[in-house]
């Protein structure tokens, strides 16, 4: 019966949503030219497949059928409803100020707002790149306005993924808010099932590959949603006589929208009228003072990077940028599951090194200065010099590293890395994880960034989208470059000759010295710190 | 008769092992000032999230005017809740985030504009209206989060410590808008630690002392009753009530 008021209102939640999203960018220097940085990358690869794709919209010219991609238009599907729920569990399953918007309007229209940005949001970014691809192709097939058609008849697509997106990503939401999961332990399982899946495929795809032929995309192709999909190409040479497939489509698109937003309006009410337990069900009492273990009492430094570890263990969804380093797990995972057993250990101790500094590089120094900025008026005024601050963080981020180093060379040992290579790995890696560390914070602290954001349900202060770009393709690289150059000398490939090790030395000079630089760099910032200068 | 503007019932909340409130029972009559006193940690701030239904009770139950307050749709018309931190979005202007409260709440557009004039006006926001919130001092959110609350002239107010961060000047015109609102009918119900604000405004005062009410009554009443003494004031007898647990009947 309300529903004509929950659409009004709705609506412009939506449209306020959008105002806030576009506003945030733009009143911020920083955040413009983040958005700027974000758009030259997704561009890149557009631009390349631009090419690619005339082309094969001129080789089908030639013919009046299609290839075979029915299958895809499932996958995409598909892709985009996952796309939807982790949007939905990471951001758009929750409202700002909370308070005044529940107790002004019904929930269900603030579930409609929030979808309804989400859809433009989706339209705006996923949606255009769409568009652009499928009029490189409607170019080669002599067809430039398939891009529009193809992006009319995807509209609709993206609402009912969006939609019922959303019921699963708040389901996912609702469950995590009953069965009360220890954050540690779900990050911690959901690491291991990444891994499991990661090296599983691979091991599937070495083992079984007859298979994999079996598992085309054409075998999950949905008919009706095909023929939906075939209707951008209605008066091209490609068009095919419309069945009921679109019938069906728009059928399903109507019906489940109102049920979905109803099972999504319960859910959310149930989300975020819920008041968090965890915080208070587990004691978190901790008895006895602040008092750091040696090394770490020794210096002043030592005792703030003990401060800054024991704040990331009990608080790890403040760090959850440093898991994209596990992106790379999926790529190692091939080049280990297809190598002869008796190099697995080498490249397991060398992943490691590679995650090592990864950690080291990202965790604490990345946003050095803007992860402070809520006790910044308290860290100012103490007698702790930045310098001390800084090193604090360097030393914790190192530990960190040097850690997981540790934990991962010791893995190796047991299926089969020799002693003698881990020896020299382990201070290799660790020189590695200090320069990531003193380059990071130099890097960070050049472009922090204070804003919150809400990710996983909480507020948290992420690096910068600019500094973790920059970082990957620098640290990343740089480490990657070294790692595979260790295997080739750890492998016996590359004998040590005057020609090599003066290789090594450059190496070693292009790491130190940007490292050292960097690091110096951002003392200098601290040291002339303000208030004002972080805030604005 | 009608039904009393705030009721609860043997309301209680607990966060896991800790009971933010053991079991409150108001009854606060329409168009009363209640100022609602505790030492911090008390559950002051619990209960106004209860009495807006934000939060779900462990157990009890709660009206406003007669509606439970589950009934979300109906309570929105009903309250007017301030909470302790200003609920405003930084990248609106103080006029953008009035007209999309006054939007979000379907009111008569043309006819509200006039009153957030006045109100900017009331509370000297007029000249900083078209500013961005995120360069607004602690005061300045303060009070435009203070007109958003009564723009749809609720008949119960909800607030949270309102005076907190505003100058002499500021509170006083937020004394006087209170009053105001009162007298036309309206219940007001605050928290705060500012005791003169609480004997100057407040019909009634209720103190809460770890989850518990441990007074009620006039402020003069309070005031005698914890202290025999003739000239024991609201501070001492606050004191009182709140340091010794059997102060409690
Ligand atoms: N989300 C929560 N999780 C766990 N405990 C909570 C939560 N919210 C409140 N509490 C606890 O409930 C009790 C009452 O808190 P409440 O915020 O209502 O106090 P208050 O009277 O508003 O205090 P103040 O004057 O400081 O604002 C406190 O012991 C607090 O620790
Ligand atoms: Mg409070």
């Amino acid at each position: 019966m309300n529903w004509r008021e929950d659409l009004r209102t709705g609506s412009m939640i939506a449209n306020a949503e959008l105002r806030r999203s576009v506003r945030s960018i733009t009143s911020d220097r920083r955040r413009l030219a983040e958005a700027v940085v974000i758009g030259v990358s997704v561009l890149l690869p557009v631009s390349v497949l631009f090419p690619v794709l005339v082309g094969k919209g001129e080789s089908v010219r030639a013919s009046t059928a299609l290839p075979p991609v029915a299958g895809w238009v499932t996958l995409v599907t598909i892709g985009l409803l996952i796309l939807s729920v982790y949007r939905t569990v990471s951001a758009v399953g929750a409202i700002d100020q909370d308070a005044l918007v529940l107790s002004t309007v019904h929930p269900r229209a603030v579930v409609i707002g929030l979808i309804g940005a989400e859809w433009v949001r989706q339209l705006v970014t996923v949606g255009v790149i769409g568009c652009v691809l499928f009029t490189a192709f409607g170019v080669g097939a002599g067809v430039p306005w398939l891009g529009l058609t193809a992006f009319l008849v995807g509209t609709p697509l993206f609402w009912w993924t969006i939609v019922v997106g959303y019921v699963g990503g708040m389901g996912l939401l609702v469950l995590d808010d009953r069965l009360q999961f220890d954050r540690r332990l779900l990050a911690v399982g959901g690491v291991l099932v990444f891994l499991v899946v990661a090296f599983g495929s691979q091991l599937y795809v070495s083992r079984f590959t007859g298979a994999i032929t079996a598992l085309s995309p054409e075998t999950i192709a949905i008919k009706p949603l095909f023929a939906y999909a075939q209707l951008a190409f209605i008066a091209t040479p490609f068009a095919t006589p419309i069945g009921s497939g679109p019938l069906i489509v728009g059928l399903v698109v109507i019906v489940s929208t109102p049920l979905a937003l109803s099972i999504s309006t319960r859910l959310a009410t149930q989300h975020w009228l819920v008041d968090d337990q965890r915080t208070t069900n587990r004691s978190h009492v901790t008895t006895g003072g602040f008092s750091p273990p040696v090394p770490f009492s020794w210096s002043p430094a030592g005792f703030v990077a003990w401060g800054a570890l024991v704040r990331a263990i009990r608080a790890p969804r403040n760090h959850g940028h440093v898991f994209s380093a596990f992106t790379a797990v999926a790529p190692f995972a091939g080049v280990f599951t297809n190598a002869p057993t008796s190099e697995h250990g080498l490249l397991l101790a060398l992943g490691g090194v590679i995650l090592a500094t990864v950690v080291s590089g990202e965790l604490f120094v990345l946003n050095p200065i803007g992860e402070l900025t809520e006790q910044l008026p308290l860290v100012l005024l103490t007698r702790l010099s930045p310098r001390t601050l800084l090193r604090g963080r360097v030393i914790g981020a190192t530990t960190a590293g040097v850690v997981v180093l540790t934990s991962v060379g010791l893995l190796a040992l047991s299926i089969g890395l020799d002693l003698r290579s881990f020896v020299l790995l382990w201070p290799v890696g660790s020189g590695f994880c200090l320069a990531a560390a003193l380059f990071s914070t130099g890097l960070g602290a050049a472009m922090p960034s204070s804003a919150t954001t809400q990710e996983w349900g909480t507020e948290t202060v992420t690096p910068s989208i600019a500094a973790q770009i920059v970082f990957l393709f620098t640290v990343w690289d740089g480490a990657t470059i070294g790692v595979v150059v260790l295997w080739l000398v750890l492998s016996g490939w590359l004998t040590v000759t005057p020609v090599v090790v003066g290789g090594l030395v450059c190496y070693s000079a292009v790491v130190i010295g940007p490292a050292l630089a960097s690091y110096r760099s951002a003392v200098r910032r601290f040291e002339s710190l303000t208030l004002a200068a972080v805030i604005g | 008769m009608c039904p009393p503007a705030i009721e609860t019932d043997a309301l209680r909340k607990t966060y896991g092992n800790t009971v933010a409130l053991q079991s409150l029972d108001l009854s606060i009559e329409a168009g009363t000032i209640y100022g609602f006193l505790g030492p911090n940690g008390a559950g002051k701030t619990t209960t106004m999230r209860l009495l807006t239904g934000l939060s779900d009770p462990t157990s009890g139950t709660a009206s406003l005017s007669g509606t439970p307050v589950g009934d979300r749709r109906s309570i929105a018309d009903i309250v007017g809740y301030l909470p302790e931190s200003p609920p405003l979005y930084g990248e609106f202007s103080g006029r953008e985030q009035l007209e999309y409260v006054v939007g979000l709440r379907m009111l008569d557009a043309d006819r509200t504009a006039e009153r957030i004039e006045e109100l900017l006006a009331q509370f000297d926001l007029i000249e900083d209206a078209d500013r961005r919130i995120s360069g607004y001092s602690t005061g300045m959110k303060q009070k435009v989060a203070y007109i958003q609350t009564i723009l749809h002239d609720p008949p119960v107010l909800l607030l949270d410590e309102p005076t907190a961060g505003l100058d002499p000047r500021a509170a006083r015109q937020l004394k006087e808008s209170i009053a105001q609102l009162s007298e036309a009918g309206t219940t007001v119900f605050l928290s705060t630690h500012i005791l003169p604000v609480v004997e100057e405004l407040a019909d009634t005062i209720g103190v809460l002392y770890d989850g518990e009410l441990v007074a009620e009554g006039s402020p003069d009443a309070v005031t005698e009753r914890a202290e025999a003494d003739g000239d024991a004031t609201l501070e001492d007898a606050f004191l009182a009530v709140t340091s010794e647990p059997m102060a409690n009947r």
